[in-house]
């Protein structure tokens, strides 16, 4: 899994985002069309919206001065559930009025929740993350993804056995799940080059 | 014989194999040599993006080079997933960033050098093709059926990336679907989510969206849905049982298939007996009704 990049759980996340995505959450103004459009943000799902996600960024921000206040706005958004109940369907990013790239935020605050050992400790938070693990381990191991091994090592780890035990015969059927591993491709360029971009900071935009 | 990149992804060579045979069989009758990229390596999907940025980054610039080196300056790349990678990486190796930098250089190219490969999806490869190009091979006209156009997310979204230009009420696909004589109905969720990866994880979600999505295309009149992303099929064909458990059934089509049926190509060419929901016989009762 990632290795730490040097100094990140110094900077501001609001600071780690526009790196990453070249947007500021500095310029959100609140007014909540991120959240409107969220297919995720009602009960049962986002306890905090995405718009009150970038608040607590921007507050993390705005107590520079005070560490422990700012840690704490920190933590709230890095310990939420909601990145990882996040779908990553870009419709916040698409509509915000201030360009801000919500989604890529989101990416950033599951990112640095794992670093910094903050991720959201539910059940279902919990076996989201495992998923995103183990498929970009295997995608990095394999270089292919292929389902089926993917979806047994995923209820493996997580013990959902009996949800959809159906299924995976149907797909058989259907072609649809492959019983081996057929394909793979060489990642040996690819795993330099991330092991590279980790040794130095990520700059600026 | 035009030559085209080719990025199959992980999904068209499994649970998707119908979207890539159906793909092949349009490409092979539109004169289209789909040349897939040496050795591609997978895009990381949702999970590599949604955890680690810089995995991401280099997993699909490490696809982009593969085209350079391999002379293809564009890439079809038909899973919407796959696709919104690749240009997501583009725009960050335009935007130069100092990652885009140093990761082109441990890749052994140059950022302006990668950021020049295009990946396109299937809509705007399909619409480059003029007039008539698409309408002459028709030989069974889709007239009078109804057909639900179904863009999901990354097709459009960001159009920052995507370069989308009508996001909110897009009309790409229902032209598309026009020039083979059937009708898209207007509806309202085109460019809804279908729950994307949570099929897995968090099954009420795929569920609850699923169900929203296949309501308003029944509301609308729809014979059929039409999309082009593998994740969307799985959620919206695979799980329809389940959302709209002794309903009518909806058959839900890769734009490809619904191509290859139009111009009459066969059942096995298209992968039809891949789906949960049986595209026969409702595609054929349909046409009869309209
Ligand atoms: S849409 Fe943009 S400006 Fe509005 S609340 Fe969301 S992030 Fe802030
Ligand atoms: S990308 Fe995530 S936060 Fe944004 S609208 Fe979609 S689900 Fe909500």
């Amino acid at each position: 899994m990632p290795t730490p990049k040097p100094n990140s759980a110094a900077l501001p996340l609001a600071e780690l985002i526009a790196q990453a995505t070249g947007t500021s959450v500095l310029h959100c103004y609140q007014c909540g069309r991120c959240a409107a459009g969220c297919p995720q943000n009602q009960p049962g799902a986002m306890e905090i919206s995405p718009t009150r996600v970038m608040r607590l960024l921007q507050l993390e921000a705005a107590f520079a001065d005070d560490p422990a206040r700012a840690n704490e706005f920190a933590r709230r958004a890095l310990q939420s559930p909601t990145p990882w109940l996040c779908l990553g369907c870009q419709a916040c990013t698409t509509r915000c009025p201030q360009g801000v790239d919500i989604a890529g935020a989101m990416d950033v605050l599951r990112e640095q929740a794992l670093q910094r050992d903050l991720a959201a400790k539910d059940r279902r938070s919990g076996d989201i993350r495992t998923f995103h693990q183990q498929f970009l381990a295997k995608a990095l191991r394999r270089g292919r993804i292929e389902e089926l091994p993917l979806i047994l090592r995923y209820k493996l780890v997580r013990g959902h056995w009996r949800q959809d035990a159906a299924l995976g015969p149907a797909m058989l059927r259907r072609g649809k799940l492959k019983l081996k591993n057929s394909h793979s491709a060489d990642t040996r360029q690819v795993l330099k080059a991330i092991d590279d971009s980790r040794r130095s900071p990520r700059g600026g935009p | 014989m035009t030559a085209l990149g080719y990025y199959p992804g992980c999904s068209l060579s499994g649970a998707a194999r119908e979207y890539d045979l159906s793909l092949r069989a349009v490409a092979a009758r539109l004169e289209t040599e789909l040349r897939e990229i040496p050795d591609w390596v997978c895009c990381g999907a949702t999970s590599a993006h949604a955890i680690d940025h810089n995995a991401a980054f280099c997993l699909a610039a490490d696809a982009l080079l593969k085209a350079h080196r391999a002379g293809l300056q564009q890439v079809l790349a038909p899973c919407a997933m796959c696709f919104s990678r690749l240009a997501t990486a583009t725009q960050e190796l335009r935007r130069n960033s100092s990652l885009a930098r140093q990761v082109a250089l441990s890749l052994g190219g140059e950022a302006p050098r990668l950021a020049q490969v295009q990946a396109i999806n299937l809509l705007t490869w399909l619409e480059g093709f003029p007039a008539g190009v698409l309408e002459k091979h028709v030989v069974r006209p889709l007239k009078g059926l109804k057909v639900a156009c179904y863009y999901g997310c990354l097709l459009l979204r960001p159009p920052r990336v995507t370069g989308a230009v009508q996001v909110e009420a897009p009309r790409k696909m229902e032209a598309i679907v026009a020039r083979l004589g059937a009708q898209a109905v207007r509806w309202s969720m085109a460019t809804e989510c279908c729950g994307a990866g949570f099929s897995l994880t968090d099954k009420t979600v795929v569920l609850r969206q699923g169900r929203r999505i296949y309501g308003a295309a029944r509301a609308a009149g729809a014979d059929l849905m039409v999309l082009a992303c593998p994740m969307c099929h799985s959620n919206l064909d695979m799980r329809q049982s389940e959302f709209a458990a002794g309903e009518a059934p909806l058959p839900v089509l890769y734009l490809t298939q619904l191509i290859g049926l139009a111009w009459g190509l066969s059942r096995e060419e298209l992968g039809l007996r891949g789906h949960f929901v049986p595209v026969e016989p409702e595609f054929s009762a349909a046409l009869a009704r309209g």
